[in-house]
């Protein structure tokens, strides 16, 4: 069971505007992404 | 003559470098089993105000390093102060330690591929790179 309200957490970043960044980020890692590392692959789709 | 012990934040004409270790995971996420090892690491480095690398570390795949001048679109944006990073308690790390995974990220080659591109002044001095104008 989750304890709500149990008080502020020090852990949370102050900007939200960062905190939307990181989870973007996060989200664009769940899709194959076009990197210097993975080089063209996406191209490949047949 | 002994040379002058380095400073534990590398200082450079354009400001100070510092570096930041952030999870992907939401601070609901951090007391799941999985949050941690599920969502990945954030790595960044601020030459000064702005961030001059990035580094993407997940689980399941490659590490995606960027390099400001390069990779623009997909970098941090916002200001070293604007991002609170630094107000964050155990997000800041050694540079020795950012060195570390961005060497295990094939950080230094990416980085010399695009030695041209980078718009980091520390970074471009650490590649060799002067740029000299002509008046």
């Amino acid at each position: 069971e989750e304890a709500s309200g149990a008080g502020k957490k020090d852990s949370a970043i102050s900007s939200t505007e960062f905190d939307q960044f990181l989870t973007d980020r996060s989200a664009a890692s769940n899709v194959p992404s076009i990197s210097a590392q993975t080089g063209n692959q996406a191209r490949n789709t047949r | 003559q002994a040379a002058p012990a380095a400073p534990v934040r590398q200082s450079e004409e354009n400001g100070i470098q510092r570096f930041f270790k952030i999870p992907f995971a939401r601070p609901a996420d951090e007391y799941r089993d999985d949050g941690e090892k599920k969502h990945g690491m954030w790595y960044a480095h601020f030459d000064g105000k702005y961030i001059a690398r990035q580094m993407e570390v997940y689980p399941d795949k490659e590490p995606v390093v960027m390099v400001a001048g390069v990779d623009d679109l997909n970098m941090c944006e916002l200001s070293l102060e604007e991002t609170g990073l630094s107000k964050k308690k155990g997000a800041e790390i050694l540079g020795r330690d950012f060195e570390t995974e961005w060497a295990k990220g094939k950080g230094p080659e990416y980085l010399k591929k695009n030695a041209n591109k980078v718009s980091s002044k520390f970074l471009q001095k650490r590649l060799g790179i002067y740029l000299v104008y002509k008046l």
